[in-house]
């Protein structure tokens, strides 16, 4: 069995997509999962799941047999409740037991890291430590521009010195311009002697996020349109001009009212900016400040189909919060993770590398 | 006198002198009217007209100024105009006046609040008193004063009025009249800058020609005293009240009229009725009551029975004692031995009694002369159907003879009588009497009503009031912290120690700062546990995953520890978590609501009822002033339409109701001992079966600055 440490050097890198696109390319291998250092806690049925660890077992559709394991598929989130139920031994053991229990007779045995390189270094729980206790292949991602992505990848040559049996190679991922970086920074990274498993485009797809997704993160409360929560957004507009006034100055630095799926963010006294909304292509409204619109609004919204979520946050808060969201990859995301298993195979040599 | 002491206010209603000030030579002004009604109205003492002009008024020499007048006066009447009665009363005062009635309006009703206070302070300095401003003046029986500027004849009677309306007011005069009744007094409050209707009421207490006193009232101010006298009156005489002001549109309307505001209608219900006080709902049943009751003695036993001549009306009264808590006699072999020989054999001897169309005025005659002999029976209701075998002619006669009885055997009687023209000339003729008699069930009833609830009133226990000791020590200290920390409301952990002080049984609890600590605290406490951070910054605790129920063990209790701290951080990075508190797991019990307040108008008030996330939903809740007592506080109980849950209802146990009236008179005892708790209230209480107590789970407290400090 294959023992693959996922990891990256800044959060948010896109470890959790890259798995789901492997498990979803490679159906003729049997894949198990953990992660045992969890960044993503959801708390269901007096269980703490992470949620990455979550989708994974509900790709993975075993019947329930990895959830049987589901505590050890996760050992913890915080260094608090770790330390009070582990010690180095026990880390070692819990770790060895997700290779039998988990790994079992996988082909291939992926272990997620925590939100980072140094995530879980006090009781090693890093993924450098957890990759030499199950003597794994590390895997890191690197992502963000070609500057970040270079000093990232010296980083790693100069100080972590992983190079090894332990050290499989890196995937650049999230690249706007492909072209550009095989011809500027691949020569560079060559020169470094660090194995590039694969280089994957910035997709904007996959930046889409669902209402339900939102009014879940927001804590929103849905005033209308309940049954087309699952639509998308694509475009955000703060609503803060006049409806006429966005309708006569379409620059492109103002928002703009017609463009697609987009999602209105605005106060529930501002009725010109919503009536306009609602005669549109919107996905979706989120109304501010807890305030509750006329009863004509939400029975035109309703009649249009188009979700209003209300907030007690204030228009700046709530946009900032969407803008600072991590837009998390669902079970149902079947479009995206389609589209992940597709640049899998088009731009990594994974396939090969699980060999 | 010293400043400090006040006058009796017995020489505000038998002065020996009066002068009228602004007394006018035009016979249409209100000077005028005055000067004349005390003059008609036979007033005995000294009288004294005084206007600048001087002269004579109706063969009365009228005084330039009130200090050229050589006897002491005991009261004045002012009507003059605004701008000048600042000046004048300074007269007054020099003057030694005792009582002022300020006819003149033109100040706070109309925001002109700073002369208003002026006047008050002169007055203060030299122990003089005022009635007013704005007011129609007075009538007073016991001397035959009539000082108000409209009614001409006042009949002299036994019902004292006291309406913080003048122009309603002015046509009660009128209205008492018509009714047959007669006044002792009838004043109107105004402004009441000075004199409320606490000190008018003291005066009605001691006021022998006084047999019932009835109020009309928008607005409270010093209701901590009124609860006072208006006990006091209670325990002497009927006290009846209008208040208006019980919708909100009324409300506004009753303060934007008289410059007071209007207090919360539930609470004034509540301790009115406390107070022993009959609130009426309309003019006519307020009248009807004090008719009724100024003939009517103490019950000789609390039951009554009906006599009718048909079915049906028998019926509508039957259910009118009910809606009106009227009791009605139901010994059957007693009421069968007493009507058997006097009701027709297809009538009923059941109560009502039903002498059938068939009765004539002699059936009638005995049917009611048997029950006011009766021993066993201790009021009647009479009904009449109009008949072609009764001769309306004598129904008067019957009726007058039969209410004689009743007086003579000291039993209350009411009539209704429903028919034609006839039927109603002889209601007409007998309203110049003291017989209650109307053309409709309904009232002839609910003055019954108004008597039984009234002499109940006075049958229960009064003056005991139950307190606990609490530790008001821990209590202070609790609130000093809160006050440092620039908080007006105390988190839940200070809530929960406010409980302890009070010897309130809660869940018991311990704040954690880790994870070892909640995992002790949970084994020290018993599985399963609830957990909740404890932070200032978190307010919606539930709402971010801050609370988890139902932990059963160690493991969970680990794994929720983490969960909490890792969802609050989600939710508000820098919030400051003082910890998570690990707390017992109630079993699920009745959820009621037990809170105090300070009620702006009546000082502290307590609340219960039935508790829960949809109290303000339901609304079944009943409340009461401080202080009560153990009967009170059940009575409150009582009072909630959920009540039966508390007894037990589909096969459940009673629940320890003993526990929550400890629970209610704690709280009572916190408001009353921690001056600066505004607001206190417990929601839920778990209210578990007898024996098995109750437990607070949530107290929210509000507390604020001591008045020095808060300036």
């Amino acid at each position: 069995m294959k023992k693959i440490v996922v990891s990256s050097m800044r959060g948010n890198a896109g470890k959790t997509s890259i798995i789901a696109g492997i498990i979803s390319l490679m159906k003729d291998k049997k894949f198990a999962y953990a992660k045992p250092l969890g960044d993503r806690l959801i708390y269901r049925k007096k269980r703490s799941w992470d949620y990455d660890a979550s989708l994974m077992v509900n790709l993975l559709e075993r019947n329930g047999e990895l959830e049987r394991h589901y505590e050890k598929i996760t050992l913890g989130f915080d260094l608090t409740r770790l330390k009070y139920m582990y010690d180095q031994e026990g880390i070692k053991k819990a770790l060895s037991e997700i290779v039998t229990d988990i790994g079992g007779d996988n082909d291939v045995l992926l272990m997620e890291s925590g939100k980072d390189l140094t995530s879980g270094a006090y009781l090693n729980l890093d993924p450098i430590s957890v990759a030499k206790y199950i003597n794994g292949t590390l895997v890191i991602v690197v992502s963000g521009n070609s500057d970040c992505v270079l000093d990232d990848i010296k980083f790693i040559e100069k100080y972590i010195k992983i190079k090894g049996d332990n050290f499989g190679g890196i995937i650049v991922n999230k690249i706007n311009d492909i072209e550009e970086f095989e011809n500027i920074c691949m020569p560079n990274i060559k020169e470094m002697g660090i194995d590039v498993i694969g280089v994957i485009p910035y997709k904007m797809r996959l930046t889409y996020f669902s209402l339900d997704f939102l009014a879940e993160k927001l804590l929103a409360r849905v005033l209308a349109g309940e049954e087309n929560l699952k639509k998308v957004v694509k475009n955000i507009i703060i609503g803060t001009s006049s409806s006429s006034a966005t309708d006569k100055h379409p620059l492109p630095t103002k928002p703009d009212l017609r463009e697609e799926n987009q999602l209105m963010i605005t106060g529930g006294d501002r009725s010109d900016l919503l009536l306009a909304a609602l005669e549109r292509d919107t996905a979706g409204i989120i109304l501010t400040n807890d305030i509750v619109p006329h009863q004509n609004i939400i029975s035109r919204a309703n009649e249009r189909g188009i979700p209003i979520l209300l907030v007690g946050m204030d228009t700046f808060k709530a946009a900032k919060t969407i803008d600072d969201m991590d837009v998390l990859l669902r079970k149902d995301d079947k479009e995206k993770i389609g589209l992940l298993s597709q640049l899998i195979e088009k731009h990594t040599r994974l396939k090969d590398f699980l060999k | 006198m010293d400043k400090a002491e006040r006058y009796d206010i017995k020489y505000l209603f038998e002065p020996e002198s009066i002068a009228v000030i602004g007394t006018s030579h035009d016979k249409n002004k209100v000077g005028y009217s005055i000067f004349n009604n005390i003059i008609s109205g036979g007033y005995k003492g000294k009288i004294f007209p005084v206007n600048p002009r001087g002269g004579d008024i109706d063969g009365h020499q009228v005084f330039t100024d009130i200090l050229k007048i050589e006897s002491s006066i005991d009261c004045a009447s002012i009507v003059i105009p605004a701008n000048q009665v600042r000046e004048l009363v300074k007269n007054c005062a020099q003057k030694k006046v005792k009582f002022l009635q300020i006819i003149t309006s033109g100040f706070s009703e109309i925001g002109n609040i700073r002369e208003e206070k002026e006047i008050v302070e002169i007055a203060k300095e030299a122990g003089m008193r005022i009635l007013g401003p704005n007011i129609f003046g007075l009538y007073s029986s016991a001397v035959s004063l009539n000082s108000t500027f409209s009614a001409t004849k006042i009949r002299p009677g036994h019902v004292a009025i006291l309406t913080q309306s003048g122009a309603l007011g002015i046509s009660m005069i009128g209205k008492t009249a018509v009714a047959g009744m007669g006044l002792s007094s009838i004043v109107s409050i105004g402004n009441k800058c000075d004199i409320d209707e606490a000190d008018l009421l003291e005066y009605f207490i001691k006021n022998d020609n006084t047999k019932v006193i009835f109020i009309y009232i928008e607005g409270v101010k010093k209701g901590e005293r009124l609860i006072e006298v208006l006990k006091a009156s209670t325990a002497k005489k009927p006290v009846i009240a209008i208040k208006s002001g019980r919708s909100k549109r009324g409300a506004q309307a009753a303060a934007s009229h008289t410059g007071s505001l209007a207090g919360s209608d539930q609470i004034f219900d509540a301790v009115i009725k406390q107070c022993g006080v009959l609130r009426a709902e309309c003019l006519e049943d307020a009248f009807n009551w004090c008719k009724f009751m100024i003939s009517a003695n103490a019950p000789k036993s609390y039951n009554s029975v009906i006599i009718t001549n048909g079915g049906g009306i028998g019926v509508m009264a039957t259910d009118a004692c009910e809606k009106h808590g009227v009791p009605l006699f139901d010994d059957q072999t007693v009421l069968k031995n007493i009507y058997d020989a006097i009701t027709p054999s297809f009538g009923s001897t059941k109560n009502p009694i039903d002498l059938t169309g068939t009765a004539d005025a002699a059936d009638y005659t005995s049917a009611l002369s048997v029950t006011a002999e009766s021993k066993e029976i201790g009021s009647t209701i009479g009904l009449y159907c109009e008949t072609a075998t009764f001769d309306s002619h004598k129904l008067a006669q019957m009726i007058a003879d039969s209410h004689t009885k009743h007086q003579k055997n000291g039993k209350p009687i009411s009539y209704a009588l429903v028919g034609g023209e006839l039927v109603e000339n002889t209601i007409n003729s007998l309203k110049t009497d003291r017989i209650s008699v109307f053309n409709d069930v309904e009232e002839a009833v609910s003055c019954m009503g108004a008597y039984y609830r009234y002499y109940k009133y006075l049958a229960e226990p009064h003056g005991k009031f139950d307190e606990y000791e609490i530790d008001t020590e821990s209590i202070n200290k609790i609130i000093d912290d809160a006050l440092k920390d620039g908080r007006t409301s105390l988190l839940a952990n200070e809530g929960e120690a406010v409980m302890r002080a009070a010897d309130i049984a809660i869940p018991q609890s311990r704040i954690a700062r880790s994870i070892n600590e909640a995992v002790k605290f949970a084994g020290e406490i018993g599985y399963p546990v609830v957990m909740k951070v404890v932070s200032k910054d978190i307010l919606h605790k539930s709402d971010v995953g801050g609370i988890l129920l139902n932990l059963d063990d160690e493991k969970e209790v680990v794994i929720g520890y983490e969960a909490i701290i890792h969802n609050c951080r989600q939710y508000r990075p820098n919030a400051v978590i003082e910890g998570i508190e690990v707390a017992e797991m109630l079993k699920q019990g009745l959820e009621l609501i037990v809170g105090a307040r300070r009620d702006p108008s009546f000082g502290p008030v307590i609340m219960c009822g039935l508790g829960g996330i949809y109290v303000e939903v339901m609304k079944d809740i009943s409340f009461r002033a401080l202080p009560i007592n153990r009967n009170i506080a059940l009575s409150m109980l009582e009072e909630i339409r959920s009540y039966p849950l508390l007894l037990g209802v589909r096969g459940e146990e009673k629940k320890d109701i003993e526990s929550v009236i400890d629970t209610i008179i704690k709280i009572c005892s916190i408001i009353k001992k921690c001056e600066r708790i505004t607001d206190i209230e417990i929601n839920p209480l778990f209210v578990y079966n007898v024996k098995n107590g109750i437990k607070a789970l949530d107290a929210r407290i509000l507390i604020s600055k001591p008045k020095e400090d808060a300036q």
